[in-house]
């Protein structure tokens, strides 16, 4: 009965709830796709890895579980595996960093988590904010920021080993730090090692191998001057996972079923393989002249790669097992029967030679394909035999150089008054291009485009680079494109905080000053003009403005006011309508503006805390873009939206009750309604042609819905806390109003101008696809011993969708791809959330 | 806690205010509205026609029934839809994926209706744009009609020219009885005459390409289903699937019984061995298998010693069952073949002393011609007619015998082994 009373209790306060301060960053959804063209009757394919292949590695729920907030912890525990977003955001709304230092990419405005995985023990220390808020590093997003402190210092002192165990994307980690703190000579030494790994990981054909490194040294010079260098790194190589369609779930009966792995000589092997190594380095300087100022200096280098291999062919067939052409719906037509039963019995039986890659099969071709290659290099004469590949894995690279410097000054003026300022210069740069990665038992590749090679007759076009014609790739060869993306950033930023007995304020302004351009290292041959050398410089000069305030009621009650407009250069991975082949960029490039506010009620009770708030955000003018391949036209294709208007409107409820001293019960809450609020305008481009597959095409997108992730989401749970050193928690989740990413082409006129009104059909391919609500159950519990008041060990464990429940589609898109007289033909693409899975860690401290 | 009620109360209640206001409805994508009056039956659209063939210049639409679709192949690139009032026939610009039972509209602006022959169509409809599925499985009944009823009287079309028609107690004329219903083999359209109990005829009109063309016609009487068309003055019936023809008694008038086959094997159940047929491994473990991979149109017997990556020595022999052909005048044997990568001929035998054993019986050599061009897979080739007048006795047999050697071995198909009597 008291366990009854317990949960009428929990659920009688998420209802009302409540809480202060959330933090927060979102995975996109990894984006392929297609689309069609109104005029060529088209067809539109792409592969789940596009150039957005960075998205999938986003991992934030570490940053929300540090948060203070009972919200965003709540939702950094339970909400994450449902790919929710606070406030729906995207993740380039949250800025993460250093020591000060951003780490969001300039390219693409995101924080990659991956490239410093593993480093938990590092990376615990960090200081989270969420929403609009003083930050006395950066002017910051909209939706919050994140400060890692890695200083040596900051690190506990002491030593730690820990392994967890895991069935998620790995299954093992290994992890050691040890921390000096500040020793008698004034060195504070701080280092951390992991290692994570799976052979294969909760879904068929992923491997994972991730590494980390972590060194961070503090040396006190004297009470006014301290100097300070970290250096990390996270080499990790894993083998990704596909997104599929229903039906290929249905037929095998998995709804984890993966594509992109194949047998070769018996063993699996995965086609797509991100491998990510981003060491960065950084000096620092503390510099405190008196007692009320304190400047922080800082600069940095970061330097590697991000490769994502991909299977390649030419003039062979699309070895792809989930191609639309080798699945059963294709033969549904009469006098199909046959072959739509083969074709599901082999699907239903997993019969790896219909549902996965088949590399021997590769190999053979590969060896059977003899060619003699004319004028190599463009030589006359020169010629050469072998045989040519018809399949080949090449893996796309982008090698990064960025350096900047940083330097941030706080200011006490007195008591009540608070001054802090930053300037910080980035330089970035990254050398995009592909590398032969296997020829997979083939001589040779040659550098063409083969769509181009058939539709012209001059051979100059199809060439990817005029000055090396006919050129011939092996393995570890540059090939296909090469170009550099070059970004400075210069910004500045001033900040004054405020504080009485009844008003918490701030305010602040900054101005940014963006530039971008292309470099080709190729002269392309469809581009012979655009292509080479350097492009036009892209400048922007953006500026924000921020301010907020608490007040005070009582010490009990407060509420909280905020409020930014801010405008953001566009991002250069949106700019460029293909970057592989040329400089052009999209028409009418320009800034997003962006205005936000919030207001909060907050409670704070020794035994409750509450915080109820309620969020209006506009963000204008965005450019949008999606590259996916395009099976048909053997290349990428790229659409583009510009003139893209989203609204983010909601309410956020969080609350915490210590019910007893031992038993807390947290509840939170939030709905939205996250929107496209314009009919933006489309370009779609192909890689291999002048012509643009349209241009000026409005979209009618006004009040779709942001898709993929769940806008609204509840969460109760209990924890149990005992004195003697052990807990256990559970937390049920509710998750309601997913609906599908819409493929923009699919809302335009030419989409529906074989129809009237009444066909079904217009309804079909305007009507945006609802998912169904779902649930889940987490379970956590942990125990600690103190051996010897000296040595600490730790148990904790957590499961995830303790239920197995494997049916909850917790998001999806339409495909780009689309055949406007029959919907059906590319159905959406859709994700589960993982079954039961768990994490369970032992760790030993002293 | 009171005030904490209270503004809580506030936050909700705005919160909620603030949600109902924002019920955002989706955009709409401007999409053409279809006025009710420009919609028409079939019937009015045959009544557009008049004396000359017309083009239709207004935004007007057409709803009806799929009810002849090019599944088998006995038409192309056409369709035959009706409504209520009436049905026409479409020609489309390319072959499109709408079935029978489709409801579809159609969008007959710019298309032209046009009198072919006295067959009324609607010309020059491009699937892809004019042609919008409603819904499927909308299947409709065929009126029972009575051949005479379709003849023409005093106009030039037949009441009935383009609709689903059912038509019972029908025959062929003992002349057809024993065809099939096109030539298959040269790929010609064909006329076959249907008879009623009164001696009413009307012509089934097939097409050479289409899947049913080799197939024998029912030999008795029964009720057909197709659509009418017409030629000049000639009404004919279009089949959909020979499957609806429905035998339902004995002939009423009696001719000739038809020259049966003794022995078909098609291996369109997919089975090697049925029938009789039965396979011996002499040499090596090397077997036939039915299969339906590459271009031919059906299943066949295939044979290849390439295995695993290699070749493999080999004999295997493929035997028919004993067959009677005492009674006969003229049998002859036919059959198909396609050859592909270089190795040993296949070789046809005959025996009238089987043992049991392939390799202990006395076998004669037939010279059939077969496939010979093993640098591809090309069309089956037909072997024409070979003789099998020298065996016109009891317990023949017939066998194939397949021989691969450890360095090569050609890979064989072979269809329609048939022994007629001509």
């Amino acid at each position: 009965m008291r366990r009854i009373n317990i949960l009428a209790v929990t659920f009688a306060l998420t209802a009302l709830s409540l809480n202060a301060q959330t933090i927060t960053a979102p995975s996109s959804i990894l984006n392929e796709d297609s689309l069609q063209n109104a005029t060529t009757k088209p067809t539109f394919t792409v592969s789940l890895d596009d150039l957005e292949g960075d998205s999938e590695t986003q991992n934030v729920s570490g940053l929300l579980q540090s948060s203070k907030d009972v919200f965003s912890k709540i939702a950094g525990y339970n909400f994450s595996a449902a790919r929710f977003r606070v406030r729906g955001y995207d993740s380039e709304n949250f800025s993460v960093s250093m020591n000060g230092i951003g780490l969001n990419s300039p390219e693409g405005g995101r924080a990659i988590w991956a490239f410093w995985g593993g480093l938990n023990d590092i990376t615990r220390y960090q200081e989270s904010k969420a929403g609009i808020s003083a930050s006395p590093y950066s002017f910051g997003g909209i939706g919050g920021f994140s400060n890692i402190n890695a200083r040596a210092t900051a690190i506990r002192k002491g030593t730690k080993v820990s392994y967890g165990s895991a069935n998620r994307s790995y299954r093992n980690r290994l992890m050691v730090t040890h921390s000096t703190g500040m020793m008698k000579n004034g060195l504070a030494i701080a280092v951390s090692a992991s290692k994570r790994w799976a052979e294969e990981g909760y879904v068929d054909g992923t491997f994972y191998n991730g590494g980390s490194y972590f060194l961070s040294i503090e040396k006190k010079i004297n009470d006014k001057h301290t100097f300070g260098f970290v250096g990390y790194g996270a080499p990790t190589s894993q083998g990704k996972r596909s997104i599929s369609t229903q039906e290929t779930y249905d037929l095998t009966g998995n709804n984890y079923y993966n594509s992109y792995w194949g047998y070769q000589n018996g063993e699996k092997r995965n086609s797509r393989v991100r491998s990510n190594h981003k060491p960065r380095i950084m000096l620092n300087h503390y510099f405190k002249p008196n007692k009320k100022t304190k400047i922080n200096t800082s600069a940095y280098y970061s330097f590697g790669k991000e490769g994502n291999t991909r299977l390649n062919w030419y003039s062979a067939a699309d070895p792809r097992p989930d191609y639309y052409r080798n699945l059963p719906s294709y033969y549904t037509n009469p006098g199909d029967e046959f072959l739509f039963e083969t074709q599901t019995s082999l699907w239903q039986n997993n019969d790896p030679a219909a549902t996965q890659l088949d590399f021997d099969q590769m190999y053979f071709a590969n060896k059977k394909n003899l060619f003699t290659q004319n004028n190599v290099d463009g030589i006359t004469g020169n010629s050469l035999t072998g045989n040519r590949a018809k399949y080949v894995i090449e893996e796309a690279r982008k090698d990064v150089s960025h350096y900047g410097f940083n330097t941030s000054a706080s200011h006490k003026y007195n008591d009540k008054l608070m001054l802090s300022g930053a300037v910080d210069v980035s330089i970035y740069k990254s050398n995009n291009y592909k590398l032969m990665n296997d020829l997979l038992g083939a001589d040779f590749w040659v550098d063409v485009d083969q769509f181009a090679e058939r539709d012209f007759a001059d051979d100059n076009v199809a060439q990817a680079d005029i000055n090396n014609p006919n050129r011939i790739i092996k393995e570890g060869d540059r090939f296909g494109y090469d170009y550099d993306i070059n970004i400075n950033t210069y910004k500045g930023f001033g900040q004054v905080e405020g504080t009485s007995t009844k008003i918490d304020w701030f305010a602040a302004a900054s101005i940014t000053s963006t530039s971008f351009w292309r470099v080709g290292n190729y002269q392309n041959g469809l581009f012979p003009e655009n292509s080479l050398g350097d492009s036009e410089k892209q400048n922007f000069l953006n500026y924000g403005v921020k301010a907020g305030g608490v007040y005070k009621v009582t010490g009990r009650h407060l509420i909280r006011l905020n409020g930014a407009y801010l405008t953001r250069a566009p991002f250069s991975r949106t700019a460029f309508v293909s970057p592989r082949t040329r400089d052009q960029v999209v028409p009418d490039l320009e800034s997003e503006k962006i205005m936000s506010g919030d207001i909060s009620y907050i409670v704070r009770y020794p035994k409750v805390k509450t915080r109820a708030t309620l969020f209006h955000t506009t963000i204008k003018d965005k450019t949008w873009s999606r590259s996916f391949y395009h099976d048909e036209l053997n290349t990428f294709v790229n659409y583009m939206m510009t003139g893209v208007d989203q609204v983010f409107t909601g309410v956020e409820l969080g609350a915490e009750v210590n019910i007893t001293s031992t038993i807390t019960a947290t509840g939170g809450f939030t709905t939205g309604k996250y929107l496209y609020s314009s009919r933006p305008t489309a370009t779609i481009i192909q890689d291999n042609s002048t012509e643009a597959l349209a241009e000026n095409k409005t979209i009618y997108f006004k009040n779709y819905r942001i898709g993929g992730i769940p806008q609204t989401a509840a969460s109760v749970g209990v924890q149990y806390r005992s004195p003697k050193y052990w807990f256990i928690g559970a937390n049920f989740n509710y998750f309601a109003d997913i609906h599908l990413d819409a493929n923009p082409d699919r809302r335009t006129e030419e989409a529906v101008s074989n129809y009237v009104s009444s066909d079904p059909q217009v309804d079909e391919i305007v009507d945006q696809v609802k998912l169904d609500n779902d649930y889940s159950l987490n379970f956590s519990a942990g125990k600690s011993w103190k051996v010897k008041d000296k040595y600490f060990i730790k148990i904790n464990i957590n499961v995830n969708n303790v239920l197995d429940n494997t049916d909850f589609k917790t998001g999806g898109f339409e495909q780009l791809r689309y055949d406007q007289n029959d919907i059906g033909k590319f159905p959406a693409k859709i994700g589960y959330m993982y079954g039961r899975t768990y994490f369970a860690m032992v760790s030993f401290s002293f | 806690m009171k005030q904490t009620k209270k503004i809580l109360g506030v936050v909700l209640i705005t919160a909620l205010a603030f949600f109902t206001a924002c019920k955002k409805d989706f955009d709409i994508v401007p999409v053409k509205v279809l006025p009710e009056g420009n919609i028409i039956t079939i019937d009015s659209l045959r009544k557009i026609y008049t004396a000359f063939d017309t083009t239709i210049t207004q935004d007007i639409s057409v709803y009806g029934v799929v009810t002849a679709d090019a599944t088998t192949g006995n038409i192309y690139k056409e369709l035959y839809i009706q409504d209520e009032t009436n049905a026409i026939k479409l020609e489309l610009l390319s072959s499109a994926d709408f079935f029978i039972g489709d409801r579809v509209r159609v969008a007959i602006k710019g298309a032209t209706i046009r009198r072919d022959r006295d067959m009324l169509v609607l010309d020059s409809l491009n699937p892809d744009i004019a042609i919008i599925k409603q819904e499927a499985n909308q299947d409709l009944t065929p009126e029972v009609v009575s051949i005479d009823s379709i003849n023409l009287v005093d106009v030039w079309a037949s009441k009935y020219q383009g609709q689903l028609v059912q038509i019972n107690n029908v025959e062929f004329v003992c002349a057809d009885a024993c065809n099939t219903w096109a030539d298959a083999i040269g790929q010609r359209d064909e006329n076959r005459t249907l008879v009623d109990a009164a001696g009413n005829t009307i012509i089934v009109r097939s097409s050479g390409f289409s899947s049913f063309a080799g197939e024998q016609l029912p030999f008795n009487q029964g009720s057909i289903i197709g659509v009418v068309s017409q030629y000049g003055t000639t009404i004919q019936l279009t089949i959909r699937n020979p499957s609806e023809f429905i035998v339902s008694n004995t002939r009423t008038t009696a001719c000739a019984a038809c020259p049966e086959f003794s022995q078909i094997k098609d291996f369109e159940d997919e089975s090697i061995s049925s029938g009789g047929w039965s396979q011996q491994n002499v040499i090596g473990n090397v077997n036939w298998e039915a299969s339906d991979q590459g271009s031919h149109p059906s299943f066949y017997g295939k044979i290849s010693n390439f295995i695993s990556s290699s070749n493999v020595a080999c004999e295997t022999w493929l035997v028919s069952p004993s067959i009677d052909l005492a009674n006969t005048t003229s049998p002859e044997l036919f059959m198909e073949s396609d050859v592909n990568y270089s190795g040993d001929a296949l070789e046809v035998y005959v025996t009238t002393n089987y043992t049991g054993d392939a390799a202990t019986t006395t076998w004669t050599q037939l010279s059939v011609p077969l496939d010979t061009d093993n640098t591809g897979w090309n069309t089956f080739v037909p072997s024409g007619a070979v003789s099998l007048t020298a065996y016109k006795q009891a317990g023949v047999r017939v066998a194939f015998k397949y021989t691969g050697s450890s360095s090569n071995g050609s890979t064989w198909e072979i269809d329609d082994i048939k022994i007629i009597d001509l």
